[in-house]
């Protein structure tokens, strides 16, 4: 696989230009790294450099201009005229002997080593580890007598995930995601959105049209009152009062029928959009590496597929529609009233602006409240979670009454918030209310009034209708001074959904990659470099190689990167350099799909799901008959205490079936890898904690199962691995010792030696005590 | 054999004398040896730190704690305080000018004892409370910004934080 990298960085032409005049004429810049910050430790932007003669950290003092508070463009253009370059450190390079960088909480140090002592160069936090790690090597191997290569320079690759910078603003992004969350365009997200249900467009019409009609029937109804009264009723015309009536009495079933049709429709639009949605996030999910797991909790993923597509629904099937009719509402209204009598539109319009602005007021207020509710809320239910399951300790340690007054602090919480909230929520109403009802006194004030004037006056059917239409007016008024900020927790739900929907899977087939043919099973592997967080190299180039059927055991302390090793095996994480080989193919080049497929796990903690016996097993092999589930459960030795079972293997398991034995569980997924049938085998301390004669058992399943395979096993008791071909010791991420079991345990400084040593140890410890 | 040290080996502050060494580096002289190299960890980063520094060799294996270096006489005292600024990058907030929230998202206008500093929190639950008076912040790149004592902020950067967790 080629590797995609990138260049070298450039430096700034003003740095460049200012650094220079600090140095020789003669005197170029060979490697740089750009600090953030001083040597004191506070913030500031400085420059590590190495020329042919010497090392340097420069930065400029930024003098400001006379004016001082001067703020904005102006003086920072003006700062620029009195930029006094200054060299921090300047070491001969013939004077230095190594140079060194050190790792801290919360950043590295580059120090350099001379005669006189150890001296700091530079000071960096996280962020600019990436840039210190390509330009180090190139300053080290100036250093005179500097051993060739020391550490090779890694110019980020494009795909590594240590790049943690935005490529559009520059701002740093989370480690997990490429993106930078400013940098997703907010504006075109609820565009997004709807272009996701732009398929829908007939529905989308006939929902508008429909709203349409249902409007213009109840909007045409105080207008008929209006006739009605004045024409029917103190025309005294019974002909025409019973069309009215008749009118009145169809508009109100048009609307009704129409509308609950209407609101039919358009749920059944909003939920089949969402549920459109729901399935590409699921589906998107899933196709995720490992190591998008590894970084959210499993909480934060199911908010995204439950909580945040219901909010969009909800924008879908009401906050939009409302948008529109209440839009389209307050129109007809205007044009209605406007034109009938102007005067008496203007003023019962009057309490309008206080409406409008009192429920913004309240939307955005409440918005701040409903949001501590529900931070209070999910601290309840974050305890609930964390205590439930280890109700078992709890009990153990006889805390009951102190998680009664945890749980007792997190409810007051939330009750004191509810009620905080509630006294805003209280306020508002009333409020509203009082605006509305003086609106309304306005009209019946202004417009009795008129009624009883000689020259010009107004009907009483006019002054009932105005009444209607005011009562029709003030609620979308309400409701759209909401709408900014529906709209905005809609588009927070569409960034979150969009960003998990943006983020790419890091592990994935190459464009045109060829099924992996049927593995041989010789694995190799060459240099491998590999680590979870940036600069923290989990394994430093790992090489060793298994031929076909061998089986390779993996031993060394803990966090000396065995299982990681698995990890990378079955590509659940791409190495960062070097390679990994099966049969000579490079596992990269493959497909996941036919990789994994030839590739059987038994892990440390074998995971069942809920479900029965049988689905458990057939798991490996969903097309397996029940007759090979059966033998498969026999090879692995959990055919007899299946048959014990009342149900058989239609015993449901999971986390409300019945209870498994960790043995017990550990012969399933044996059985399951089985029936899988791999080419290839991974073994994660399968023996574990369980008693001798379990673990008896389990032995037998895996040696019938290691048979023919080629199989890397980690195990924590040597004794378990005496029959490996060949063990491979690892320490903090190198191998350091490669033999049989023989061989490595007579050497007798080796630390393999030592670990079994400790292990017989324990062991004689552990059989006193028992 | 001794099959793993089961007992920490507590250093007595009075006898113990930590200094520079020709290199710089930091040595460390107790109960009649002395070490060269020592790295400094901290038990308690932000609820006390300066409580219970472990010190080690450079391959990061524990040679003693000290329970608490304010014990230690000034010269040794002053050492381990120049050291520790040196391997903990971890500046304390001292008042919140401004958050923005970017759709969950926040950055965090900040005055530090570093200098002023934005910085940028992934989510919520990287603004963690220790206890009710203590928060750690951490930054998408990793840093953890401290705010050892709510109650000393001013109004202003109080009410910000409570809104933002």
């Amino acid at each position: 696989m080629q590797v995609d990298e990138e260049a070298p960085p450039e430096m700034p032409d003003a740095v460049c230009s200012d650094l220079q005049a600090c140095l020789d004429r003669d005197e170029r810049v060979a490697s740089f790294v750009k600090c953030d910050l001083m040597l004191s430790g506070q913030f500031g932007e400085t420059w590590l450099f190495a020329t042919d003669r010497r090392l340097g950290l420069y930065c400029h003092e930024e003098i400001p201009a006379k004016g001082e508070t001067r703020k904005g463009k102006e003086a920072r253009a003006s700062r620029q005229d009195v930029r006094r370059p200054i060299l921090l450190r300047d070491l001969a390079l013939s004077e230095v002997a190594k140079i060194e960088r050190r790792e801290i909480r919360g950043g590295a140090l580059v120090e350099a080593t001379t005669a006189d002592g150890v001296i700091l160069l530079a000071r960096l936090t996280p962020g600019r580890l990436d840039d210190l790690a390509a330009a180090l090597p190139l300053m080290q191997q100036l250093v005179p007598g500097a051993s060739p290569q020391e550490e090779k320079p890694r110019w980020r690759r494009k795909k590594d995930k240590s790049k943690n910078v935005c490529p559009t603003c520059g701002k740093p992004t989370p480690p997990w995601s490429e993106i930078c969350v400013d940098c997703l365009e907010k504006r075109k997200l609820l565009f997004r959105l709807l272009s996701r249900v732009s398929k829908y467009w007939p529905v989308i019409i006939v929902g508008l049209a429909t709203m349409v009609i249902v409007q213009a029937a109840d909007l045409a109804q105080p207008w008929l009152q209006a006739q009605l009264v004045d024409h029917a009723i103190l025309g005294h015309n019974p002909g025409l009062l019973t069309k009215i009536i008749g009118a009145l009495v169809g508009l109100t079933v048009l609307g009704q029928v129409v509308g609950g049709f209407r609101g039919y429709m358009m749920q059944w639009f909003g939920q089949k959009a969402i549920y459109d949605l729901r399935m590409d996030l699921y589906a998107h999910i899933q196709r995720l590496s490992v190591a998008f797991y590894d970084s959210k909790q499993t909480g934060w993923i199911m908010d995204r597929v439950t909580s945040d597509t219901m909010n969009l629904q909800d924008f879908l099937t009401d906050a939009l529609q409302d948008f529109v009719r209440d839009s389209v509402t307050l129109l007809f209204i205007l044009v209605i009233m406007l034109s009938w009598n102007w005067k008496l539109a203007l003023l019962s319009l009057l309490p309008t602006p206080f409406i409008a602005y009192a429920s913004n007021w309240f939307m955005h207020r409440s918005r701040r409240l409903y949001h501590r509710i529900w931070r209070k809320r999910s601290r309840i239910s974050s305890l609930l979670t964390d205590v439930v399951p280890g109700v078992r300790v709890v009990k153990a340690f006889g805390s009951e009454e102190r998680e009664i007054e945890r749980f007792e602090a997190r409810n007051r919480d939330f009750m004191t918030a509810s009620v905080d909230a509630q006294r805003v929520f209280a306020a508002f109403g009333p409020i509203t209310g009082m605006l509305t009802a003086l609106g309304l006194m306005v009209v019946w004030g202004y417009g009795g009034y008129r009624a009883m004037g000689a020259t010009n006056p107004i009907s009483i059917g006019t002054l009932l209708a105005f009444m209607g239409y005011l009562y029709r007016f003030y609620q979308p008024v309400q409701s759209l001074s909401r709408m900014t900020q529906r709209f905005q927790m809609t588009a927070t739900a569409a960034q979150r959904v969009f960003e998990v929907l943006d983020t790419p899977a890091d592990v994935r087939d190459e464009v045109d990659a060829p099924a992996m043919p049927r593995i041989v099973g010789h694995i190799e592997f060459e240099n491998v470099t590999f680590g979870y967080e940036p600069h923290q190299d989990v394994l430093k180039g790992v090489s060793f190689t298994a031929e076909p059927g061998e089986m390779v055991g993996l031993v060394g302390p803990s966090g000396a990167g065995k299982s990681t090793t698995i990890n990378l095996v079955s590509r659940f994480y791409d190495v960062l350099d070097g390679a990994i080989r099966i049969d000579g193919i490079d596992i990269r080049d493959v497909t996941l799909d036919s990789l994994r497929s030839q590739i059987g796990v038994v892990l440390q903690e074998p995971f069942l799901f809920q479900g029965t016996l049988f689905d458990n097993i057939a798991y490996g092999n969903p097309t397996a008959t029940r007759r090979q589930v059966i033998e498969a459960a026999k090879a692995a030795n959990c055919h007899e205490f299946i048959m014990r079972f009342q149900d058989g293997y239609d015993t449901v398991v999971g986390e409300r079936g019945t209870r498994l034995s960790g043995g017990e569980r550990q012969r399933i997924s044996i059985a399951r890898a089985i029936l899988k049938n791999p080419r290839i085998l991974i073994l994660d301390e399968a023996t574990s904690s369980v008693d001798t004669e379990t673990e008896g058992q389990i032995r037998q399943a895996l040696d019938r199962l290691v048979e023919g395979r080629t199989t890397i096993a980690i195990a924590h008791r040597f004794s378990t691995l005496s029959h490996a071909d060949k063990l491979i010791v690892l320490d903090k991420g190198k191998v350091v010792e490669v033999g049989s079991h023989e061989q490595l345990l007579a050497q007798e400084d080796g630390l393999f030696r030592r670990l079994s040593d400790q292990q017989t140890a324990l062991a004689r410890i552990v059989e006193v005590a028992g | 054999m001794e099959l793993y040290d089961t007992t920490i080996r507590f250093l007595e502050p009075r006898e113990v004398r930590i200094s520079r060494n020709s290199l710089g580096k930091l040595l460390l002289e107790a109960e009649g040896e002395s070490y060269n190299d020592v790295r400094l960890t901290l038990a308690f980063p932000h609820t006390a730190p300066d409580l219970f520094v472990s010190l080690g060799d450079p391959d990061g294996k524990e040679i003693g704690v000290i329970e608490d270096i304010g014990l230690l006489d000034k010269s040794s005292r002053r050492a381990i305080d120049d050291e520790l600024d040196l391997v903990y990058f971890s500046p304390i907030i001292e008042r919140i000018v401004k958050v923005n929230n970017h759709y969950g998202a926040t950055s965090w206008n900040v005055e530090t004892d570093k200098g002023p500093q934005v910085v940028r929190i992934r989510e919520r639950g990287d603004v963690r409370w220790l206890n009710p008076h203590e928060v750690v912040l951490t930054d998408v790149q990793g840093v953890r910004y401290q705010i050892p004592n709510v109650a000393l902020l001013d109004e202003n950067s109080r009410s910000l934080l409570e809104q933002e967790t």
